[in-house]
């Protein structure tokens, strides 16, 4: 008797089904799990592929990161007990970056300054020929590596991705989950064997994956330090949350500079306030922009707290609206040359593509708009403080230093922890209407 | 109450028998999904032969970073295209030079696929550098281009499938896939002439 | 003369052992408490010998050939013979060794100038006080050390091996230059000011010894790695790391006390600290939530009480600031150290709760699917993580023929609750040494004490209702990795069964266990050895137990990494029992196959984590093929017919289908197509595209079965490949 052909899909739809009860699951253990203390996240980037670092576009809740890393800060975050910060930052993903709600968190530590031995716990890209393989987790004695083959387009989002892309996010995500004890899952979840390319379903955890790293590691527990705030004057770190011990807390930091492996920067011995929820610190010299972490007296990895984005120095300057075209050429380009420190007091405003000898006149707002005025764009809203105007040289080129301790006006006055935006407006005779706007900058202002 | 120890080991029961069945993913990977015929396009030969020798070569300092480990298996067989007698080394990253020196790799075939005496189907791609500057014929996509094979009562090979998006999903007769093979095959080459390269 | 009856003197010490298992409720885990217990009564009784001896014995001789002989019996014992079971809970064995040498020591030492102080009693306070904190911190740090060493015996042998060389070490030559002109009672109180420094260095090693980046940093001076943990030179340069600055002082206290009342005082202290160190973290432990420990405090308690025995010797300020620095610096050392996890596996564990009790230390750790790992100095009380199969199996086995009234020596989890549950059990009470701890494991869901009323009862109270004859069944429940000494004679009640459960991945193979042993299988990977004690047999596969093994040597162990060994403990107890079946007409049947099933466990390397547990057992061709062969007879025989139905269902899931068909189908024609083999081979016909054979097995199982459901399915779409 001639029987139908064998089809697969279908019978593993019925015998899935079938052999694995409502609210059972799937995931595989491998064995092991990673203790608090080794938990360490770091990118060596490498990766060669424009599209794998083409998201230069500053995320609030991944302070100091773009690009790669970005892309793979945002996978170990996935993997954590709470929202990271807000939990924005990847608009695939509804629920928020932050899904696990087990007592595990990755430490994020920035940059690798190589790819690492096997127990650094890095990433980074090996530069081999197509051999079919996308990427893999490498486990030696306490400790793993994650490479991703450079021969595959790499893309690092932040939102979709073309077909013939592959996700890093996505991939991170699952090798992760390797890396903190995870083994393949039969459901089309993020520890589902393969990738095609142009998918970025696998960054955001179904239930078995959170499933799995709750068996791991235990459902987060309401004893688990949380910290929901932090923020930073220049000089101390102050953290809000619940759940940190009167004594002896630990601070962790994200490394300011790459580094090969390990060397967390701490804050031992740290005392909190406010029934534990409130901790006063100083942020050690090693420090970067990046996750802090409490860690309380104990070895569970209850005892170590969500991870929250933390900025230690300025966002970058942004530039904003475009320039327009004037009757000398292309426009003119308005930049800054500053530390982003009012202390330092050291912002040049510099332009070129003036036109020669006319009159230029700075100003700046702490609003953007996009207003067409005049045969260009005012992308500055109200009110607008003025600079002392200038007069471009015989190439079109001014500049203009700016005095932070003499504003305008009161109002103009700039502090840390502001972003002002600055434009410039010119004579242009021979334009239809007589001026002209430059392109405008958004500058972050810092202690 | 329901036993929960007997109904535990029957529902493991249930998963093993389920994946060996339907060919489930069972291993852990970040691998291309690939149909046969993709896996042939992108490979340079496939061999049904028998693991007679199994070497690890480490390299430890390499401009792709430090101790990276390969596997290399020598396959004695038939070319699957031609039935030709040939011997192919394939490798593939991670592997232990002895007991205590190597690294696990989440790519590599189990040690049982690995094992001495296994017949074997293995697909591989010429490779100058797998890594490090490691060159070797690689084992395409690594476990996913390895498929057991053993011969049934009747003295005809079958051939283990490993589930979808395996270039091999379901298991089948040797000779089935031969005979899906060879087109696909002679297809790329004829493609591979017409484009000017030489023929592998 | 001196070093060889310091030789002999150090082999003793390490054949008395301390061993734990004195009885049936110490066994699987040791009795810490009544360990120390012993050893602190050796001292009093050596001290109070000491007592009574003449004073003012004069000699010349030094008294560093005795503890160079303590040092080499000690090692030729320990590391040179047979392993022993002992687990290193014995740390009053060096204590003893050395206060029972002490009178030689005495007899021997160069003759006291200026003139002999002969110190009244009270005055020696703070000596007596300075041995204490001594006996009691270096009994903490060997605890704490061998936590994160496989404790089957032959790390301790090394570890107190290291710590008499470096005893040695300090008593010649520290102790010339420790205020040498100085009356006795200052240059002990000197050894005292500087014990809390040597506490803090000790603990400093070995919190950054447990910590993987730690440890790598300070292995990777010496050329050696995490994963070598378990072997000689690992486990030589921890133990020097944290056990060799207490150990240089020891020395120097041997060396520098001469009068007999001297070393009353040393001993009674020492015996006090002994008895006290297991209850000292307990005691002082601190914190809510899921940790709860005190070794750390105990330690820094330690430190400070050693530095009030330097100050009360007598007026010396700089004995003050030196014992005032340690402490500051036991302080700081302190914080890093709770609790102390094994770090050197391949990632360190992470438990939800941990607990220190004078047992020792319970963790526990989260598991699949709500079921926790208990574990007791590191050491598995429960079987979650792959040994639920292998406790329904000895459960099973234990409870053949009934029992409505169990003692379970052992930890209560889900799936034994439920074993016992669906074997008829109606009360369960619960006991083993860590029983003040076992309500500080958190439930389940549900509560496994909700399936199955029972009580938690102390190992006095459990002895009382077990003479009273409250049980049908006393049952010890196997530990991973653990071979407590086993009581071959008990008093039983009449109509109690009694059986202990032994792991044989622990060097089974040297104890002595009675006339009969009791095998559970639970599949081909897993199995357990049963000793049965009680006044009613237990039914089951018994095979006459053989006579201990010479083999492995203590050295043998540490010179390979220990992640080999439960294989090849396996394999050596099974060849064992081989042995014995042979010399047995009516076990000689047995004989073969427990032979072939030796040679499978020796097969058996490290896996990769990636592999499944079956795809991770090894089943050679030859090895396996003997075993099918030697047990085709025995299809009656309960233990063989698990085994080869484990191991046809292993090959099921390594898909070595060829096998699988060729071995066992002639397997289970002659044993009359049991259900579960049936079902493997129908599963081998349908990879092998044989849908008629497959249908044909099907056809004769249970079609309610929802395996066989599964594999009608799969049926019903199967190509005809014909």
């Amino acid at each position: 008797m001639r029987r139908p052909p064998l089809a697969a899909a279908t019978l593993a739809t019925g015998v899935v089904a079938l052999a694995l009860a409502p609210g059972s699951s799937s995931y595989d253990l491998l064995g092991h799990t990673l203790g608090p203390l080794v938990r360490d996240v770091r990118v060596f980037n490498d990766f060669e592929d424009p599209s794998a670092n083409d998201n230069l576009l500053p995320e609030p809740m991944f302070p100091g990161a773009v690009g790669a890393p970005l892309a793979i800060w945002k996978a170990a975050v996935e993997w954590g007990s709470a929202l990271h910060g807000d939990g924005t930052g990847d608009p695939t993903q509804q629920d928020g970056l932050g899904s696990g709600e087990a007592n595990f968190d990755f430490s994020w530590q920035g940059l690798a300054s190589g790819p690492g031995g096997l127990t650094d716990n890095t990433h980074s890209s090996i530069h081999a020929d197509d051999v079919g393989v996308l990427a893999f987790a490498e486990f030696g004695q306490g400790g793993w590596r994650i490479r991703y083959y450079e021969n595959w387009t790499w893309d690092d989002g932040p939102g979709a991705i073309p077909a013939q892309h592959y996700d890093l996010q996505s991939c991170a995500a699952h090798e992760l989950g390797h890396a903190l004890g995870l083994g393949h899952s039969s459901f089309l979840t993020t520890m589902s064997a393969v990738q095609s390319g142009g998918d970025t379903s696998k960054r955001s955890l179904l239930t078995d994956d959170r499933l799995g790293v709750q068996a791991l590691y235990g459902v987060r527990s309401a004893l688990k330090p949380r910290v929901t705030g932090a923020s930073w004057n220049g000089v101390t770190l102050t953290l809000t949350g619940t759940g940190f011990s009167a004594t002896n807390n630990e601070v962790w930091f994200t490394r300011a500079t790459p580094a090969a492996s390990g060397q967390i920067p701490k804050v031992t011995g740290v005392p909190s306030s406010g029934s534990g929820t409130l901790i006063t610190v100083a942020v050690p010299q090693d420090a970067g922009s990046g996750d802090v972490l409490v860690r309380v007296p104990g070895s569970s990895g209850a005892s170590l707290s969500n991870a929250w984005p933390l900025l230690i120095g300025c966002q970058p300057i942004v530039p904003t609206c475009p320039t327009t075209a004037n009757s000398a050429g292309p426009g003119a380009v308005l930049s800054a040359t500053t530390s982003q420190s009012v202390a330092a007091n050291d912002l040049v405003l510099s332009a070129t593509g003036v036109l020669p000898g006319q009159f230029a006149l700075a100003f700046y707002g702490s609003s953007p708009a996009s207003q067409p005025v005049a045969g260009g764009t005012l992308c500055i809203g109200a009110p607008l403080h003025r600079l002392p105007p200038v007069q471009a040289d015989g190439l079109g080129q001014l500049v203009v230093p700016v005095d932070l301790t003499a504003p305008p006006a009161p109002a103009a006055t700039i502090q840390p922890g502001q972003t002002w935006h600055f434009q410039l407006w010119y004579r242009d005779p021979a334009g239809g209407a007589g001026s002209d706007f430059s392109n405008a900058l958004a500058i972050p202002f810092c202690p | 109450m329901t036993p929960r120890s007997s109904t535990r080991t029957l529902r493991i029961a249930l998963v093993a028998l389920l994946a060996l069945l339907v060919g489930l993913p069972t291993v852990h990977a970040q691998i291309l999904r690939l149909t046969l015929g993709q896996m042939v396009e992108r490979t340079d030969g496939a061999v049904i032969g028998t693991i007679i020798e199994r070497r690890v070569t480490h390299l430890e300092e390499t401009k792709d970073g430090p101790d990276l480990f390969f596997t290399t298996l020598v396959v004695e067989g038939e070319d699957l295209a031609t039935g030709a007698q040939t011997k192919v080394e394939v490798s593939f990253p991670g592997g232990f030079v002895d007991d205590e020196t190597g690294v696990w790799n989440s790519e590599a075939p189990s040690a049982e696929d690995q094992r001495l005496g296994n017949r074997i189907v293995a697909f591989w791609k010429e490779t100058a550098d797998m890594g490090g500057g490691f060159a070797s014929n690689a084992l395409y996509a690594s476990h996913g281009g390895l498929f057991r094979a053993f011969e049934d009562r009747w003295g005809r090979e079958v051939v283990l499938g490993r589930g979808e998006g395996y270039a091999i999903d379901h298991n089948r007769r040797l000779s089935t896939l031969r005979t899906e093979y060879r087109p696909l095959r002679e297809e790329v080459e004829r493609k591979r002439k017409e484009a000017g390269e030489a023929p592998r | 003369m001196l070093f060889l009856a310091g030789f002999l003197c150090g082999a003793a010490l390490w054949a008395l052992g301390w061993s734990s298992g004195g009885h049936l409720f110490e066994v699987p885990a040791d009795d810490s408490a009544r360990a120390h217990a012993q050893a602190a009564a050796a001292l009093l009784g050596s001290a109070l010998v000491l007592g009574i001896l003449p004073r003012g014995l004069d000699g010349r001789r030094s008294s560093v050939p005795v503890l160079l002989g303590l040092t080499f019996g000690l090692a030729a014992a320990g590391l040179g013979a047979p392993m022993a079971v002992a687990s290193g809970s014995g740390p009053g064995a060096w204590l003893l060794g050395a206060l029972l040498l002490t009178p030689l020591a005495l007899r021997t030492a160069p003759p006291y100038q200026p003139a002999v102080e002969r110190p009244r009693a009270a005055a020696l306070l703070p000596a007596a006080l300075s041995a204490l904190t001594l006996s009691a911190g270096t009994a903490l740090l060997a605890r704490g050390l061998h936590r994160a060493l496989p404790a089957d015996g032959a790390d301790a042998a090394m570890t107190w091996t290291v710590f008499l060389v470096l005893a040695c070490l300090g008593a010649l030559v520290l102790a010339p230059v420790v205020a040498p002109e100085r009356p006795e009672r200052e240059r002990l109180g000197w050894c005292a000011a500087a014990f809390p420094a040597a506490l803090a260095l000790g603990l400093r090693a070995l919190a950054e010894g447990t910590r993987p980046s730690g440890l790598r940093d300070l292995l990777a001076r010496v050329g050696l790695d995490p994963a070598d943990a378990g072997t000689a030179a690992f486990d030589a340069l921890l133990a020097a790391a944290v056990l060799g600055p207490a150990a240089l002082i020891t020395g120097t206290v041997l060396a520098c006390a001469r009068q007999g009342r001297a070393w009353v005082a040393l001993g009674l202290g020492a015996a006090l600290g002994t008895a006290l160190a297991p209850h000292l973290p307990a005691l002082l432990a601190e914190g809510e939530g899921p940790v709860r420990t005190g070794l750390a405090q105990a330690l820094v308690a330690l430190a400070l009480a050693s530095g009030a025995a330097a100050l009360a010797a007598g007026p010396r300020p700089g004995r003050g600031m030196l014992a005032g620095a340690g402490a500051a610096l036991a302080l700081w050392a302190s914080p890093g150290l709770l609790p102390i996890p094994r770090a050197w596996v391949r990632f360190p564990v992470d438990p939800a709760r941990v607990v220190e009790g004078t047992a020792g230390q319970l963790w526990v750790e989260p598991a699949a699917e709500g079921a926790a790992r208990v574990r007791l100095d590191h050491r598995a009380l429960t079987g979650a993580g792959g040994g639920e199969e292998l406790d329904a199996a000895v459960l099973t086995s234990s409870l053949e023929g009934g029992a409505k009234r169990v003692l379970l020596v052992g930890q209560l989890d889900l799936a034994r609750a439920a074993a016992l549950v669906d074997q008829g059990v109606e009360l369960c009470d619960r006991t083993g040494t860590w029983s003040a701890l076992m309500d500080d494991i958190p439930a389940a869901s549900p509560d496994p004490a909700a399936l199955l009323p029972g009580e938690v009862l102390g190992t006095s109270e459990a002895w009382r209702r077990f003479d009273e004859g409250a049980y049908d069944l006393v049952v010890v429940m196997p530990v991973r990795d653990r071979a407590a000494r086993v009581p071959t004679r008990l008093a039983a009640q009449e109509g109690c069964r009694v059986v202990v459960w032994l792991d044989p991945g622990a060097p089974l193979a040297r104890l002595e266990l009675g006339e009969e042993v009791l095998l559970a299988a639970a599949g081909v990977r897993q199995f357990a050895i049963g000793v049965d004690l009680g006044a009613r047999a237990v039914p089951g596969t018994r095979v006459p137990a053989g006579t201990p093994s010479p083999r492995p040597l203590g050295l043998e162990r540490l010179l390979e990494r220990p992640e080999r060994w439960p294989s090849r403990h396996r394999a050596a107890m099974l060849e064992r029992l081989a042995v014995a079946c042979e010399e047995e007409p009516e076990s000689a049947s047995l004989a073969p196959f427990l032979e072939a099933l030796a040679r499978v466990h020796a097969t058996q390397r490290p896996s990769s984590p990636f592999e499944s547990p079956a795809e991770a057992f090894e089943l050679d061709d030859a090895a396996l093929a003997e075993l099918v062969a030697a047990g085709t007879p025995l299809g009656s025989e309960p233990f063989a017919r698990e085994t080869l139905i484990g191991a046809a269902e292993v090959l099921v899931q390594k898909r070595r289908v060829a096998q699988l068909l060729g071995l066992f189908e002639p397997l289970s024609e002659a044993w009359g197509r049991p259900a579960r083999l049936e079902l493997a081979l129908a599963a081998g016909d349908l990879e092998a595209l044989d849908g008629e054979r497959a249908e044909e097995r099907l056809d004769r199982l249970d079609p309610a079965d929802p395996r066989v459901q599964v594999l009608l399915e799969a049926l019903e779409h199967l190509e005809d490949g014909h």
